[in-house]
Parts: structure tokens; C-alpha cells; sequence
């Protein structure tokens, strides 16, 4: 089990690290998500001992490795900490086969010859790598190595495997096939391990849990659906892509209540709320129905409250197999739509459209 | 779309020409000390005690100008390229002063600090060292002028080295020595390489420090550089020959070390 208590880190005047508290379970997979910059290599860092915590404790299988013991500062070197670090840029070294790259820690043990080689075979065999055991790294493609990476952390058989955007420097399409490796790979391991990455779609599929930093904080930690579906604050609900509002409830009912956002009043379920009380909510792109003729109640959706708005679409985004669409209400809401839905409908930017969500879409949080 | 081929040719044109510019001005004079070459005067010179002391307290003192500047100049380099502290670069800018220092100032310079009547002299006189005049003073004349050369292109090559390379090393090993040995060292040996050539061809050329410093005694201090300049007068073919000679040395080392530099790995770095 890995526990962080209380970590903070400062680099020169800026605060890197506030307060950061933490715990990942025995063999479970942590993915730490967050946009860059918002401290999550610091923390790998931190615990994998390459930097020191201004303040705050480090325990490892409930060993401190980093903290004060009485008036005693402690710092477990790097390398005694059982720790296996696949750094983002893969980190093989250039100069050294793969055989010789996943053998370096190893050595460092002074483990026999025979042992060493038979712990490289099964590893080769693990990463589906065995005849390239004498290649050098950048004769390798980019998942090939980003492979030996791994076995070269995992060759020291460590207590908990650090995984700082392993696959952010492949293309999209080695990318996604790797996930699933990587996911499979992963799971066989029973390891402990933190998987740090910018991408929520890698997160949601590698991961147990999910941890989602801002600004040098964790700001939510759960597991996958109570990320997507409850987002605790507006950086997650942004982080995630959602729409997201301030609010102010105007009345308060046992089932719907009616919120305004700006001056558009709307239909809302809150619960143990009272009048004037302010909240923040938030709606996924995808729960907002969009059309350019009156929209009919939804079948599906009967026995639930429909917000009726009408507005004018401001901007179109097209994507891979999507678009996401602008539309002014009042206040800027953002649909995603099929790009055939969007074809179909005949959404313009420009046009008049009508806007339908249930009132039970939106998740509401404390203001 | 015309006129913007024709301003990259006129670019590339440009580009050229201050290249060919540069290989003309720096291989004509070359070329011109070997086209006024003598064969019988070269074999002459070869057997000249005078030439071939001179050409051996060169290779002599270059060497180990440049093997003292690496065992110094190495973890120097490394401390300034991987720690910060305070005063940092107050010391990178002392170790680069002998870059900008007019030779003939570095001599004054050694002068007033080693000689018998300089600042350390009656010190080091009391242990019967008296460094003018020995081949002592060529060494640290040249490593002088020569070491700030491998301390700058090493720093450059141990800053250039990936911090995640290393870090993935000491991850993965507890000793320094060994993360140094394996990884950096091997890493950085291209620059490492440079600067020593670098370091030893300046300690050959040295002419001004070493003449103001070690002085010009045939056999101890007259280096090279020195000889040449002082059979200008007497004897300009034989001036003309010695020149060719250290052209030659020169060249051939700076060819081995690229030679070597190469082969070292099977790898790209």
C-alpha cells in the first residue's frame, strides 16, 4: 500500500504540490489524470524519491521513505524504495541492447549471470519482444521500446510500478492498440501501480481508480463512474468537458426544482436544498438534445421533468466521428452529436434551435 | 511562388559561397606551407636534434597538459553542469577568463603568480621549485590557456545528457559511480572527446604564455610553436618544414580522435 499524507512541494516561487493526500491500495491501478503542469510528474517524482517533499510523508508497504521520524528527515534513496519508473519518453538507454537495458537494475543487484539471463528471457517473453533481445532502442518502433521500458521497470520485481504518460509520445493508432495491451498487461502483473496520464479515455480504461489533479491538488478521487457522473467541482466537470453553470435555486421542491442560470430559469432534482442557495451544475454534451423543429417529449423519458429551451447555434466543432455544437440559450450550453445527427438535423451555426435536457441530467454540487 | 524559388537558390548561393569562403581561406595557407615544401630539407629537419627535441617537449607537455586538465577539468564540469549552487557563475565565468585573455597576459599572469618573485615564488623556492625556465611551466602554461576548452565542451556534453536517462538509472541503481560510469560518461563521450582534442591541439599551438612564462630553452621549454618562430629568422625553410610537421601531427591526431569518437558505439546517441 502506498500512502502520501499531506505532501507539499515548492519549485522556486511557485507551489507545485498543496497539500496532496493520497493512498493507493495493494495491487490496485491509480490513474492520476490532469491537464499539464498541474504537478502530476512532480508527484511520481516525489515518491519515487527522485526529488524530495517540502513538507508531508511518504510511506511505502507502511515504511516511511520520505518524512521526518522525530527530528529525523528521512529520504530512502531511489533506488532502495523498490521502485519500478517508466518515464514518458520510454528512457532507454541509447547506448545499451534491450537485453542490456532490462539487465541494468539487475546487475545493480549483483544477481548470478544464469538468474539475470533467465529473468531477461521471461521478460523478453512477457513483452513479446524474445528476438529482439540484441537490438538496439532506436532500431525498435515507438511501442516496441515503450515494451522494453516496462520489462526494464518490472525487472526488478518492484513494489510499486510508477507509469508517467507511457504511451503519450505514440501516434493516436499504436496508442490505442497499446492501451489494451498495456491494460492487459497490467492486470496480469498484480503490482501496485500509479498511472499518470492527461487522457481521461486512458484513464477510464487502464484504471481502477481515478485521481484527478488541478493546480497541485487532488481534486476528485474515485472510481470511474463516480468521476464521470459526480463530478465534485467545477475543474473536474471542466476537466471533463461538461457543461458547467452557476446556479441559484429559486424554489425549492421534494422533486423538481427550479434553478436559474443568469436569467433562464430551469428544472432541476436537487435534494436538502433551500431557496436562495447557491449551486454549481453540470450537464454532459452528450445528454442535450438538439433540433430545428418543436421537439416532442421524449418517450423514453416519460415520469422525468424536460427542460425546453430554445437558442441560436454559435459554433460548430467537427470532430473525428462527432461534432460538438454552441448553442446560445442565455447562457452557452455545448451539445455532441453524431456528425450523421448533424447532417441529418441540418444544424447550422447561425440557425435557431430548440434544446431539450431532463432534469435529472443535470448533477448538482455545493456553490 | 518564381520569385520565392529564386530567393532560396540566391539563399543558397549565399550560404555556399560563405562556406567555400571560409575552406579556401583556411586550406590555401595550409597548402601553401606544403607547397613550399622541400623533401630533402623535410628528411634534413627530421634528423635534427634541435626539431625533434622541440617536436618531443610539445607531444610531451600537450599530453600531459591535456591529461591534467581532464582529470581536473572532468568533475569540474560535471559539478558545474549538474549542481546548483551559490556563486555558480561567478566560477563558470573565472574558468572561461583564459578563453578571452590575451596569451601574452596569461604569461604575465603566471609570471607574477609562480615566478621566484612572484606572489607564490619564494614558497615554492623554499621547496627548490623554480618553474620559469623548466618544462614544469610549458605544462602550466598550456593547461592554462587550454583547460577552460574541455571544462566548456564537457559541461556542454554532461548538460546535454537526458535527466530522464539518468534518473531511470539511479532508479534502478544505488550507486553514483555506477550511473556516472554507465551512463553519463558513455553519453557524453562525444563531447568529452572534443574537448580533449580541442584542449591538446591548443596546448600544442600555445606559443605566447608558454614563450612569456617557461621561456625558450632547446631541449626543456622550446615547444614547437617556439622553434618555428625562432628558425623564422635563421632559417625560414626549415621554419616552413617544422610548420608542416606540426600541421601533419596535428591533422593526424584530430582524424584519430574523430576515427575513434565514431566506432565507439554500435549505437546512435
Amino acid at each position: 500500500m502506498i500512502e502520501l499524507k499531506t505532501i507539499k512541494k515548492r519549485f522556486s516561487d511557485k507551489e507545485v504540490l498543496k497539500n496532496v493526500t493520497l493512498q493507493v491500495q495493494k495491487n490496485e491501478l491509480l490513474s492520476i489524470v490532469g491537464p499539464s503542469g498541474c504537478g502530476k510528474t512532480t508527484m511520481l517524482n516525489i515518491i519515487s524519491g527522485l526529488c524530495s517533499p517540502d513538507e508531508g510523508e511518504i510511506y511505502i508497504d507502511k515504511i516511511l521513505v520520505d518524512g521526518k521520524k522525530g527530528r529525523k528527515k528521512i529520504h530512502v534513496n531511489p533506488s532502495d524504495r523498490g521502485i519500478g519508473y517508466v518515464f514518458q519518453n520510454y528512457s532507454l538507454f541509447p547506448h545499451m541492447r534491450v537485453d542490456e537495458n532490462i539487465s541494468y537494475g539487475l546487475k545493480a543487484k549483483h544477481l548470478p549471470r544464469h538468474e539475470i539471463k533467465k529473468k531477461i528471457n521471461s521478460l523478453l517473453d512477457f513483452i513479446a519482444l524474445r528476438d529482439y533481445a540484441q537490438y538496439y532502442p532506436h532500431e525498435l518502433s515507438g511501442g516496441q521500446q515503450q515494451r522494453v521500458a516496462l520489462a526494464r521497470a518490472l525487472a526488478i520485481d518492484p513494489t510499486l510500478l510508477l507509469l508517467d504518460e507511457p504511451l503519450s509520445a505514440l501516434d493516436p493508432k499504436t496508442r490505442e492498440s497499446l492501451r489494451t495491451d498495456f491494460k492487459n498487461l497490467l492486470e496480469t502483473l498484480e503490482v501496485t501501480s500509479i498511472y499518470v496520464t492527461h487522457d481521461l479515455a486512458e484513464a477510464c480504461t487502464i484504471s481502477d481508480r481515478i485521481a484527478v489533479m488541478g493546480e497541485g491538488v487532488v481534486e476528485q478521487i474515485g472510481n470511474r463512474d463516480e468521476i464521470l457522473e459526480k463530478p465534485n467541482s467545477k475543474f473536474v466537470a471542466n476537466f471533463l468537458g461538461l457543461n458547467v453553470y452557476d446556479g441559484k435555486i429559486v424554489q425549492a421542491a421534494s422533486g423538481p426544482a427550479k434553478v436559474k442560470i443568469g436569467n433562464i430559469e430551469i428544472f432541476t432534482t436537487v435534494i436538502g436544498k433551500g431557496d436562495g442557495e447557491k449551486i454549481i451544475l453540470t450537464i454532459k454534451p452528450e445528454d442535450i438534445i438538439l433540433s430545428t423543429e418543436p421537439l416532442i417529449r421524449n418517450p423514453k423519458w416519460y415520469g422525468c421533468v424536460c427542460n425546453n429551451l430554445t437558442g441560436k447555434v454559435s459554433d460548430i466543432v467537427k470532430m473525428k466521428s462527432s461534432a460538438k455544437v454552441l448553442v446560445d440559450v442565455g447562457f452557452p450550453i455545448e451539445s455532441e452529436l453524431t456528425l450523421s445527427s448533424l447532417k441529418d438535423l441540418c444544424i447550422d451555426k447561425g440557425k435557431n434551435v430548440y434544446v431539450q435536457f431532463k432534469a435529472d441530467s443535470l448533477n448538482v454540487s455545493q456553490g | 511562388m518564381g520569385l520565392e524559388r529564386i530567393s532560396d537558390r540566391l539563399i543558397i548561393a549565399l550560404l555556399a559561397f560563405a562556406c567555400l569562403f571560409f575552406i579556401a581561406f583556411i586550406s590555401f595557407p595550409i597548402a601553401a606551407v606544403f607547397l613550399h615544401l622541400d623533401l630533402d630539407m623535410l628528411i634534413l629537419q627530421l634528423r635534427n636534434p634541435q626539431v625533434l627535441s622541440a617536436l618531443t617537449v610539445s607531444i610531451v607537455t600537450a599530453s600531459f597538459a591535456t591529461l591534467i586538465s581532464f582529470i581536473f577539468g572532468i568533475p569540474t564540469a560535471y559539478l558545474l553542469a549538474t549542481r546548483r549552487f551559490p556563486g555558480r557563475s561567478i566560477v563558470d565565468t573565472i574558468l572561461d577568463i583564459p578563453i578571452v585573455l590575451p596569451p601574452a597576459v596569461a604569461g604575465i599572469a603566471l609570471l607574477l603568480a609562480f615566478a621566484p618573485r612572484g606572489i607564490l615564488g619564494p614558497t615554492l623556492k623554499e621547496f627548490g621549485i623554480i618553474l620559469p625556465g623548466s618544462t614544469i611551466a610549458v605544462v602550466l602554461a598550456q593547461i592554462f590557456v587550454a583547460s577552460p576548452f574541455l571544462i566548456r565542451s564537457a559541461k556542454a556534453a554532461f548538460e546535454d545528457v537526458d535527466r530522464n536517462l539518468v534518473n531511470s538509472a539511479k532508479i534502478l541503481s544505488s550507486s553514483r559511480l555506477r550511473v556516472f560510469l554507465t551512463i553519463t560518461l558513455p553519453l557524453s563521450s562525444h563531447g568529452l572527446l572534443a574537448g580533449t582534442i580541442m584542449t591538446w591541439a591548443r596546448s600544442m599551438g600555445e606559443f605566447g604564455a608558454t614563450l612569456m612564462f617557461a621561456g625558450n630553452l632547446p631541449g626543456v621549454t622550446q615547444t614547437m610553436p617556439l622553434a618555428i618562430y625562432m628558425l623564422m629568422a635563421e632559417d625560414p625553410m626549415a621554419s616552413n618544414v617544422l610548420s608542416a610537421i606540426l600541421i601533419v601531427v596535428s591533422f593526424g591526431v584530430l582524424a584519430l580522435f574523430k576515427i575513434l569518437g565514431r566506432k565507439r558505439y554500435g549505437a546512435r546517441l
